[in-house]
């Protein structure tokens, strides 16, 4: 079978943060992978997704920094004509990595959760590396992401949350609304409510607009929350689940799912073709998710009524409410 | 780490505006991969400010800024270019993709273009923003609906398009394959595999499980070859033997009649589901490698992709099937995609029929 155009590959489930927001499964409700993959498994994972349509992969975790072979597992999926990317939190981020990177053309995505706050986030003092590591990465050419994720806490300095990595040098920003999930569960206070979204898209645009830079909304938003859809033009939003379709995820033990905060583990990877036939999967192929709130709605062609597996997570099944419409 | 005022930062940020102006600083971003949430529609309220004029195929209404394409609105709102300075710019890959197709089929010689509609009619009607059509042989016309809707009835499109149609909508990753396929059914005067058949004491045999799966360059099996190939520098040696294999799940399926006395292996066609039969249509068995004789418990075997000999909608139901030529492009591609969207988004005004 044909796989989406976007591998998700979730390389470990170590991680050197404590992150409030943290959507692993495994730091909720599923319990931690024992044995991770060794470096020989994820190379043939990576073939077995090339010759399925797959192009694009994406290192993430826990942090896939901590793993030693990372880079001759990037190296290996560069050489069969991926296009690589990279999710960290940049702590154990190098100059060596970073020079690795480089002529791969690695795209590094760093989170950047707060600047002031950015302890009370992530439970480690550590934004002035972050914010020097966009820095080296645009001396270096690298091009960069700045990854924030938006909860209660760091709304009220979203404006400096996102000039402040520009200024350092990060070429794109991403912003991805808290939603509930792993160690997220324990925090829902800091979900953001539906006029707290919209700041969100308001002062994103703004900072994008004076800095010519381009950005947009990494989780999928209800379309029916967004006031004024007209008016962002630098910020992209969308209001469609990419899962199973875009793009999929395997975790470090080699578990397939339709997307990070998936608690759903559908089957191994060397089992891939049975996601034909899986009905989990084909839930989300075939967008058979739409919530009951959705029914009569003129934008369901364009709109999945919000994110689907924090619904699930959340709200217990994956047509449930958005959790901006309330957690029960 | 010093703290800035909104003052400061806003001052700083409209430097950097100015800075990004200039080439070191300037340039491009590939971002639809650097997270987990994939981009899957443009935003429709900026779609009636396309760059260019349209007429909606829908309800006819005119729609788009009315000026001609150009790059800088195609940076900003839907497409991937190169700008003034030559850095590739990518901003949605979705349109990407619908791009490499029209240009890989118009380049194997089929008329394709794009059907757009209003915003109006993408909302009220629940119509697809762009149909991407192709002409796959005087039968049949394959309409693709950009973006991809999955599990919608192809009724839908079928009756917008007017016309005896074979209709499919399918997954957005499947519209790289078409167009890779139809090229390469057009470069290749024949297309070769080779696989491991296993015999069966009744006469008949089947490709061997080794043989499906990729190719192997120590082994040979699921080696291909494939005349006219274009390009031959490493990487793209790397996609092309990766790329163009995996159709297993209909290999799976093929059985064949051995003739151990006149030394031949022939193809079964009764009894095959409609897809292995269109497959079967389109290939044939080449040469056998190996001992044949009453002892012979496997062969190899190699199977010709003969685009010439057979009507082409054969095939084109096989890329839907799932082929895989793994293409990509890089520097110079880049501008023959952008040159092709420039000339799509001109000349598809949606006037005219196919």
């Amino acid at each position: 079978m044909m796989l989406p155009h976007t591998a998700v590959l979730e390389i470990t489930a170590q991680c050197n943060h404590r992150c409030v927001f943290c959507c692993c499964p495994w730091e909720h409700s599923v319990s931690k992978p024992k044995a991770e993959m060794d470096t020989n498994e994820w190379k043939q994972i990576i073939t077995a997704y090339r010759t399925r349509g797959v192009r694009y992969v994406t290192f993430t975790g826990g942090e896939a920094t901590l793993r030693d072979d990372l880079p001759e597992i990037m190296d290996y999926a560069y050489k069969l004509g991926f296009t690589v990317g990279l999710v960290t939190n940049g702590r154990a981020v190098t100059t060596k990595l970073l020079e690795f990177l480089q002529p791969r053309k690695v795209l590094l995505s760093i989170s950047v959760p707060g600047i002031d706050t950015f302890k009370e986030h992530t439970g480690v003092d550590n934004i002035e590396h972050v914010l020097s590591l966009f820095d080296e990465c645009k001396k270096n050419g690298v091009n960069t992401v700045a990854n924030i994720a938006v909860t209660k806490k760091n709304l009220a300095e979203l404006y400096e949350n996102i000039s402040i990595p520009i200024l350092h040098g990060a070429d794109y920003v991403l912003l991805n609304r808290f939603l509930p999930g792993g160690r997220g569960m324990e925090n829902t206070d800091l979900l953001l409510t539906v006029d707290e979204i919209n700041e969100m898209l308001d002062v994103a645009e703004s900072v994008l607009e004076r800095a010519g830079l381009n950005g947009h909304v990494g989780t999928e938003l209800p379309y029916c929350i967004i006031k004024n859809p007209k008016k962002y033009e630098r910020l992209k939003i969308a209001s469609t689940c990419g899962a199973a379709k875009g793009f999929f995820v395997t975790d470090p033990a080699g578990g397939i799912k339709v997307c990070n905060h998936s608690p759903e583990n559908l089957c191994n990877w060397r089992e891939i073709d049975k996601l034909a036939t899986n009905e989990y999967w084909l839930r989300f192929i075939t967008r058979s998710y739409r919530p009951k709130m959705c029914d009569g709605c003129n934008y369901t062609d364009i709109c999945d009524g919000g994110c689907r597996e924090a619904a699930h997570v959340a709200n217990g099944s994956v047509s449930a409410n958005d959790p901006c419409f309330g957690i029960l | 780490m010093k703290k800035m005022s909104k003052k400061e930062l806003d001052k700083a940020l409209d430097a950097i505006k100015e800075l990004r102006k200039e080439k070191a600083f300037g340039g491009t971003l590939p971002y639809h991969h650097a997270m987990c949430y994939s981009m899957r529609m443009p935003s429709y309220s900026k779609w009636d400010k396309i760059p260019g004029k349209y007429v909606c195929k829908c309800c006819g209404g005119a729609f788009g800024r009315g000026d001609k394409a150009n790059q800088e609105s195609i940076q900003q709102r839907y497409g991937n270019f190169i700008d003034k300075e030559g850095f590739l710019v990518i901003s949605d890959s979705t349109v990407e993709e619908m791009i490499h197709n029209i240009k890989t089929c118009r380049d194997a010689g089929f008329d394709a273009k794009l059907d757009f509609h209003c915003s109006d009619c993408i909302r009220d009607k629940q119509l697809p923003p762009m149909v991407f059509r192709f002409r796959a042989s005087k039968q049949n016309d394959y309409t693709v609906s950009y973006p991809d809707i999955f599990g919608e009835s192809f009724e839908k499109d079928k009756m917008i398009i007017g016309r005896r149609a074979a209709v499919r909508i399918f997954p957005l990753w499947q519209y790289n394959i078409c167009g890779g396929f139809l090229s390469s059914l057009r470069e290749s005067s024949h297309y070769r595999i080779n696989y491991k058949i296993d015999l069966n004491p009744d006469g008949t045999a089947q490709i061997a499980e080794s043989s499906l799966r990729p190719f192997n360059k120590d082994d040979g099996v699921g080696a291909f070859d494939r005349r006219s190939a274009k390009r031959d520098d490493d990487r793209n040696n790397i996609s092309r033997e990766w790329g163009e294999l995996p159709f297993f799940d209909i290999l799976k399926q093929l059985r064949f009649k051995c003739d151990k006395k006149n030394q031949e292996v022939e193809l079964i066609t009764e009894n095959m589901s409609a897809e292995v039969q269109a497959f079967i249509n389109c290939v044939e068995v080449g040469n056998i490698w190996g001992e044949f004789d009453d002892e012979a418990t496997s062969l190899e075997m190699d199977i010709y992709y003969s685009p010439e000999e057979t009507d082409f909608s054969h095939k084109a139901r096989i890329w839907l099937n799932g082929l895989n030529t793994g293409m990509s492009y890089e520097g110079k591609a880049w501008q023959e995609i952008f040159d092709a969207l420039t000339n799509i988004l001109g000349v598809s005004t949606g006037e005219g029929e196919l």
